[in-house]
């Protein structure tokens, strides 16, 4: 393990405290904090930097104690948010201040392709190169850890793509042990598989990707994950393979059939978290019965162009959800406002959580 | 209002040059003796020690102030300007009650000591207040990167926030000298014995003694400028190295 964080109580302000009960990276892994802004992510980055000291806790880099070390003897290296490069010294001068020999940091610019910019001032380069050169010189510190405070934050939209490319690549290369933090879900599923979830300073859940997305642990998860719903309901009949839930969206209730065999007595309060993948619509005719489980009447109020697809709205009383039909498959449908439909709920990509009272 | 502008600018520029231009031309009639030169010399030399004395108690109290969150640091920054803010008579007043013993004695201080602590008294405001700007200027980004790339926080100072700062800490350097050198009312009062060029130049004048009066005025002047021209020019330079001004 490389490193290692063990029960970390930080108190920036009063009010707000950040809990981390256990989380590990090993050498060379990727992990990705996310949440939303000021859930304790940058506090979080910055504490294991070590500009905060934490109230208890241990923070262990590649099985050494630096809880107690000061800043430059963590071997922790940090790409702030906002760009960090000398503005008074060359690219050369900054490679130099981590390298202690201009030769050497010629080396280290030449093996990254910078020799031409090696007499540049950071503000005559691009925003692009300037990160660029600013990784570089975080890795030639060669670090245990690197971590990564919004790694997009101000980068041009056409650069994204390449500078997680350039990144990626860098960080296979070196083995360095790396910490993302983003609030943007997407971003963070684009840097790892391994993704940590704040919620107001607690680590709410840890998992892959598809763990999250299925099986969100909390309605907060399933919030900073987005993309579903959550509505609160109450198990109303069970048997061994499914059970029967009343949801209350706002005014009336409606039963979804969830096939499950989890845990959850009747009569016990949950939240049913509903991913955008379990709905679906379908073209309604006249007097057909409902045919299958978790299927509503309804009529489609409105349709937007999305960039994930057709955004169809159904007011399925009580439920008004939006649908997001991939352009490809809306060749076939074309639905139209006030056109009827039935509203499906995939019984089995139901997911429930418990309530905590 | 552009014309309104410009002559106010005329207004100004002639009020400005016109004395300088009168001590030009009298300096012609008149000769150096070798007391003014000394005199100017001792001055200078008097208010460097008082710049570097000024200049680090400023950039010291300037970086803690706009560092470190204390309570009261506006009250701190509020008192410190008193001094830029009240009648410099009555500066110089305060001054020999507080460390001079008597008003007709004098200050038991050895004669340059007290020419350069009166210097440091009149100067340190501008030293913190200029300094404050310059460190508040500096993106604590940019220090906190120094410090994980593996400098010290001594290092850090060195390498990264000073320079940073530099071009604020010069022209306090540039306003700390030209105040400490042509200081008048406070020295006056506090250390009225070793003359000074303000001192000396006002005795020198109601004594009789005009035309060397004139002739130390302007040698004054001259050097005066000079220094400010110096260090305006390094100023230019540092700030043309931290692309503050585009070639």
């Amino acid at each position: 393990m490389s490193l290692e964080i063990e029960h970390l109580t930080v108190e920036r302000e009063p009010g707000f405290c950040l809990r981390i009960p256990g989380w590990s990276l090993g050498r060379g892994d990727i992990g990705v904090l996310t949440g939303p802004a000021g859930s304790g992510k940058t506090l979080f980055l910055e504490t294991l930097a070590g500009f905060h000291r934490p109230l208890s806790g241990e923070i262990r880099v590649g099985g050494r104690s630096v809880a107690g070390l000061p800043v430059e003897q963590r071997n922790i290296s940090v790409l702030f948010e906002k760009e960090a490069l000398f503005p008074h010294m060359t690219v050369l001068g900054n490679m130099s201040f981590v390298v202690g020999h201009p030769r050497r940091a010629k080396r280290w610019l030449s093996l990254a392709g910078f020799q031409e910019f090696s007499s540049f001032f950071p503000r005559q380069l691009t925003a692009f190169d300037r990160r660029r050169v600013e990784l570089l010189r975080a890795l030639a510190r060669r670090p245990e850890v690197l971590l990564i405070d919004e790694p997009t934050a101000g980068m041009p939209e056409e650069h994204v793509e390449e500078w997680r490319e350039y990144v990626r690549q860098w960080l296979r290369q070196t083995g360095v042990t790396t910490v993302v933090a983003t609030s943007d879900m997407r971003e963070a599923i684009r840097w790892s598989d391994r993704i940590a979830v704040l919620w107001k300073g607690r680590l709410v859940q840890e998992g892959t990707v598809s763990e999250l997305l299925r099986r969100p642990s909390s309605p907060e998860v399933a919030a900073v994950t987005g993309g579903g719903f959550v509505i609160r309901g109450q198990v109303v009949k069970r048997s061994h393979a499914w059970i029967l839930v009343r949801v209350y969206p706002g005014e009336g209730s409606a039963d979804l059939t969830v096939w499950s065999r989890w845990l959850y007595r009747e009569w016990e309060d949950v939240w049913v978290y509903i991913p955008e993948a379990a709905l679906w619509v379908w073209p309604r005719g006249g007097g057909e019965a409902v045919a299958s489980p978790n299927r509503f009447a309804g009529s489609v109020t409105q349709v937007r162009m999305h960039p994930r697809g057709v955004a169809v709205e159904v007011d399925a009383f009580p439920l008004l959800m939006t649908i997001f039909v991939p352009y490809r498959d809306w060749e076939g449908m074309s639905y139209a406002q006030g056109d009827p439909v039935w509203l499906s709920i995939d019984p089995n990509a139901l997911h429930l959580m418990p309530v905590r009272q | 209002m552009r014309a309104v502008a410009t002559a106010a600018a005329t207004v100004a520029v002639v009020f400005v040059m016109l004395p300088l231009f009168v001590l030009g031309l009298s300096w012609t009639v008149g000769t150096v003796s070798g007391e003014t030169l000394g005199i100017v010399l001792r001055t200078a030399a008097a208010a460097l020690v008082a710049t570097a004395v000024s200049m680090g108690l400023g950039a010291t109290v300037g970086y803690r102030l706009s560092r470190h969150p204390m309570p009261g640091r506006n009250w701190v920054r509020l008192l410190l300007r008193i001094p830029d803010h009240i009648p410099q008579a009555a500066v110089g007043l305060a001054l020999v009650l507080a460390y001079g013993g008597t008003v007709h004695g004098g200050p038991p201080w050895p004669g340059e000591g007290a020419v350069i602590a009166a210097m440091v008294f009149v100067s340190l405001p501008v030293a913190v207040e200029e300094a404050r700007r310059g460190f508040d200027g500096v993106d604590t980004y940019v220090e906190r990167a120094s410090r994980t790339l593996g400098a010290g926080a001594i290092k850090t100072f060195w390498r990264v926030t000073l320079p940073l700062a530099a071009d604020s800490l010069l022209g306090g350097v540039a306003v700390v000298f030209g105040r400490s050198f042509g200081e008048f009312a406070v020295l006056a009062f506090f250390a009225p014995q070793p003359a000074t060029v303000g001192t000396a130049i006002y005795r020198w004048f109601f004594g009789g003694m005009a035309a060397e009066a004139t002739v130390l005025a302007v040698m004054a002047t001259a050097l005066s400028l000079l220094c400010w021209g110096m260090v305006s020019g390094i100023r230019l330079w540092v700030g043309r190295r931290l692309g503050r001004f585009r070639v």
